[in-house]
C-alpha cells in the first residue's frame, strides 16, 4: 500500500496541503489577535495619558508627603478629579470598566478605583504584550506609564470578553481549516486516482498479456497525453511480441513437419519391410528410400543449427581474407555438372575481390544462390554470375533466365521455410531454408542482399559485401535497438 | 475396401499404400490435392487418408471440397501436431487425426475403425448366425471352427456383411473390391460368391439376379 504511486502522491498532497492551512490560518488568527490587542492596549494608554495630563496640576513635588496625608493633597484641589475619561468609563457595550492607580514615586498610593482583589504592584508587573493576571477568572491587560515627578500611573482592565471573542475565530479559523482540508484532500484523492486509472489498465492488459493469449491491447482513449502514448508505445510492443511469437510458431510448426516427414518415411519404410520376409530387392529400395530420407534429414538439421549459430553470433567466427571471384569459380565448377544435366548454362564474368569473413560461409552463400539459380531454371535456361569491385564493396551478381518468382512470393522467399512452388521444391530436395541461410551470412558479413524477379524473366540476385581495405579491423558495433 | 491415400512424399505414399495393399485392401494413390479431389469424387471411397501440405491445393481445400458432397471417412495423416490443428481438422470434417511419423500398424487400426464405424458397427466381430467374422484379425469362424477365406473372398465377405440387410450391387463390389489398377472381368465376383457359399454355406449370401448380393438379416 505504502509502495502504491497514488498513495504516496496523496501523502505529499496531504502534507503540503496541511502545512500551507495551518500555516495561513495560524497567521490569519495571529493577526487578529495581535489588532485587537493594540487596539485594547491604544485604549488603555489613552486613558492613562488623560490621567496624566490631569496629574500635571497637582503640585507633586512642592507636597512633601512625608509630613501630610495623601487625602489632603486631593482635598485641597478637590476641583480637580481625578478620573477616567468619561467616554472610557461609560462604555457602550457592558463592558468592565478600566480600574486604574496613582502611585508616587515614594511608592504610596495616590488614587485607585476598582483595582482588582489581591492586586499587587509587584505582581502586575506586567509587558504590554502579555495579559496579566491578578484573579483566577479574570483576564486582564494593563498598561503602566510614568506620570509627572516619577508617579507611576496604571490603567488596566478585564479583556475576558475579547479574550473569548478571539477564541471564538480561532474555532471558526480551525472549522475552516478543516473543511479546505477535506475538500482538498478528496479533490487530491479523486485526480490521484483518475490520473493513474491509466496505469491500472494499462497494468491490467499487461498482465493478462501472455503467451497463451495475446489479444490484451490497451485501450487507448486519450493519444496526446504523456500515458497515452506510453499506452501507444506499449500496444505496439505488444504487437511486435506477438509478431516474432507468430514466426516463431511458424518457424517450430515449419521445422517439426520438415523434421517429421523425413522421419515418417523411414519409420514407415523400415516397420512395412520388417512386416514379413521380403526379397532382396525390396530390401534394397527400402534401405534406398531410408538412406534418401536420412540425407535429407541431415541436410535439414544441419541447416536449422547453421541458421540458429547465425542468429547467435552478428558476427562471422572467421576473419580471413576471402578471393570472392575465386570461391565463385569453384562453386561454378561444382555446380556444372548439375547445370549440365539440367542444360543450364552457366556463365561467369569475374574480377578478383577481397573480402574479409569465414570463406565456408561465402561459399555457402554463392553456392545456395547458384543453386537456385539453376534448379528454378528452364532447359537453354542461362545462368550468369559476375563479381565487380563497386565503390566500397563487392557486388556480386546472379542473373538467370528462369521460372522467375511472382510478386506475391517474392516478399516471402526469403522466410524460413517458405517454398513458392512446394512440388518442384522437393524434386530439387530444398529445404526452404538456403535463402534465409544466405541472408544471415551476409547480413552477419555485414552486408546487403536485394531479389528481383519477374515470372517466366528470370531473378536476379545482387550481394553487396564491404570490400576487404574499407573494413575496420574491429568494427563499431551498432547500437541494439531494444524495441 | 477400397482406401484412397493422398501424400506428397512419394517414400511415405509407397509404405502406406503397400502396407494397406498387404492387408488386403484395394489402394488407390494420389500424389497432389486435385487429383486427390477428383479420384475422392469419382470412386467411393471406404476410408481415404489424407495428408495436409500438399502441392496443387492442400488437405484442407480437399476435405472442404470433397465435403460438399461426399461423407467418405477421412484420416488426417500430418507432421502438424498441435492441438488446434487436431481441432481444426476434426472440426472441418475430418473423421480421425494422425501424427507423423506413426507406426503402421497404428495407421491400418484406424482405418479398420473407421470403415466399421462408418457402417454402424461398433465391435471388430460381426455375427451372422453361426458365422464370426473378426474384422481386426481378418478370420472367418463357422461354428467354432475357423474358415479359410482367399483375401478376396474375406473382403468381400466383410464387405456384405458390413451392409447385411441391404443390397450390394455387382458396381459397388468392384467399387470396393478392386482398385483402379486391377483388370477385373465380370465374372470373377460369381465366382467369388460361389466359393463363399461352399465354406460358409448355401444360405449365407443371397443373390437377386440383375441386382446384386445380400445377406439377409
Amino acid at each position: 500500500m505504502t509502495q502504491s504511486i497514488a498513495w504516496r502522491l496523496q501523502m505529499w498532497h496531504a502534507a503540503i496541503l496541511v502545512s500551507v492551512v495551518v500555516g495561513l490560518c495560524t497567521a490569519w488568527f495571529l493577526q487578529a489577535r495581535r489588532a485587537r490587542l493594540n487596539e485594547i492596549d491604544a485604549e488603555l494608554t489613552s486613558a492613562a495619558r488623560v490621567l496624566d495630563g490631569s496629574l500635571r496640576g497637582f503640585d507633586l513635588r512642592g507636597f512633601d508627603t512625608t509630613e501630610r496625608p495623601i487625602s489632603e493633597l486631593l482635598a485641597a484641589d478637590d476641583h480637580l478629579r481625578l478620573s477616567l475619561p468619561r467616554e472610557l468609563a461609560d462604555r457602550r457595550d457592558n463592558q468592565p470598566e478600566p480600574y486604574f492607580g496613582i502611585w508616587l514615586e515614594d511608592g504610596r498610593e495616590l488614587k485607585s478605583e476598582r483595582l482588582p482583589e489581591r492586586f499587587s504592584l509587584e505582581s502586575s508587573e506586567t509587558q504590554l504584550e502579555a495579559p496579566a493576571r491578578h484573579g483566577p477568572n479574570a483576564i486582564l491587560r494593563e498598561v503602566r506609564i510614568v506620570g509627572p515627578a516619577g508617579s507611576l500611573i496604571l490603567v488596566g482592565r478585564d479583556i475576558g470578553r475579547e479574550i473569548a471573542e478571539l477564541n471564538r475565530l480561532a474555532m471558526r479559523i480551525a472549522a475552516f481549516a478543516m473543511l479546505i482540508l477535506a475538500a482538498g484532500l478528496c479533490g487530491g484523492w479523486w485526480l490521484a486516482r483518475s490520473v493513474l486509472r491509466p496505469i491500472a489498465a494499462m497494468s491490467d492488459a499487461a498482465s493478462r498479456f501472455s503467451a497463451a493469449d495475446m489479444s490484451p491491447r490497451i485501450n487507448v482513449v486519450e493519444t496526446e497525453s504523456e500515458l497515452g502514448q506510453l499506452a501507444t508505445i506499449l500496444n505496439e510492443a505488444f504487437d511486435r511480441v506477438e509478431r516474432s511469437f507468430d514466426q516463431q510458431r511458424q518457424f517450430a510448426a515449419d521445422a517439426s513437419h520438415e523434421l517429421r516427414t523425413p522421419l515418417a518415411v523411414i519409420q514407415s519404410q523400415i516397420e512395412l519391410a520388417l512386416k514379413r520376409e521380403r526379397t532382396s530387392e525390396e530390401y534394397v529400395k527400402t534401405l534406398t528410400t531410408c538412406s534418401s530420407a536420412s540425407k535429407r534429414l541431415s541436410d535439414l538439421v544441419e541447416s536449422l543449427l547453421t541458421l540458429a549459430r547465425l542468429d547467435f553470433s552478428s558476427q562471422p567466427t572467421e576473419h580471413t581474407s576471402i578471393r570472392v571471384d575465386l570461391v565463385a569459380a569453384r562453386c561454378i565448377d561444382l555446380m556444372r555438372p548439375v547445370a549440365q544435366q539440367a542444360e543450364v548454362n552457366l556463365r561467369s564474368e569475374l574480377v578478383p575481390a577481397i573480402v574479409v569473413g569465414d570463406p565456408k560461409q561465402i561459399e555457402r552463400v554463392i553456392f545456395n544462390l547458384l543453386k537456385n539459380s539453376v534448379a528454378y531454371n528452364r532447359p537453354h535456361g542461362e545462368v550468369l554470375l559476375s563479381v565487380a569491385v563497386v565503390g566500397p564493396s563487392v557486388e556480386l551478381i546472379l542473373q538467370d533466365n528462369g521460372i522467375g518468382i511472382s510478386e506475391s512470393d517474392l516478399a516471402h522467399v526469403a522466410e524460413r521455410f517458405y517454398r513458392a512452388d512446394k512440388a518442384r521444391s522437393r524434386v530439387h530436395g530444398g529445404s526452404g531454408l538456403g535463402l534465409s541461410i544466405a541472408q544471415g551470412i551476409i547480413a552477419n558479413h555485414g552486408g546487403t542482399m536485394q531479389i528481383a524477379s519477374k515470372l517466366d524473366r528470370g531473378t536476379t540476385v545482387t550481394v553487396h559485401l564491404p570490400l576487404a581495405s574499407n573494413r575496420p579491423r574491429d568494427p563499431v558495433k551498432e547500437p541494439v535497438d531494444l524495441i | 475396401m477400397r482406401v484412397l491415400v493422398v501424400e506428397d512424399e512419394p517414400g511415405l505414399r509407397d509404405a502406406v499404400a503397400m502396407s494397406l495393399r498387404e492387408e488386403h485392401y484395394a489402394v488407390d494413390e494420389a500424389a497432389d490435392g486435385r487429383t486427390g479431389l477428383q479420384k475422392a469424387r469419382q470412386w467411393s471411397y471406404d476410408a481415404i487418408v489424407l495428408d495436409l501440405m500438399l502441392p496443387e491445393f492442400d488437405g484442407w481445400e480437399l476435405l472442404a471440397q470433397l465435403r460438399k458432397t461426399h461423407a467418405t471417412p477421412v484420416l488426417i495423416l500430418t507432421a502438424r501436431d498441435t492441438v488446434e490443428d487436431r481441432v481444426r481438422g476434426l472440426d472441418r470434417g475430418a473423421d480421425d487425426y494422425l501424427c507423423k511419423p506413426f507406426s503402421l500398424s497404428e495407421l491400418s487400426a484406424r482405418v479398420r475403425a473407421l470403415i466399421r464405424r462408418s457402417h454402424g458397427q461398433a465391435k471388430a466381430e460381426i455375427v451372422i448366425g453361426s458365422v464370426v467374422i473378426n474384422t481386426a484379425n481378418r478370420t472367418v469362424e463357422k461354428e467354432g471352427r475357423p474358415v479359410d477365406l482367399t483375401a478376396r473372398e474375406y473382403t468381400l465377405v466383410e464387405l456384405l456383411a458390413l451392409n447385411r440387410g441391404e443390397l450390394v450391387s455387382r458396381s459397388t463390389v468392384y467399387d470396393h473390391v478392386f482398385d483402379e489398377n486391377e483388370d477385373s472381368l465380370s465374372n470373377l465376383v460369381d465366382v467369388h460368391i460361389y466359393n463363399i457359399r461352399k465354406k460358409l454355406g448355401k444360405n449365407f449370401v443371397t443373390t437377386r439376379r440383375g441386382h446384386g448380393y445380400i445377406i439377409e438379416t
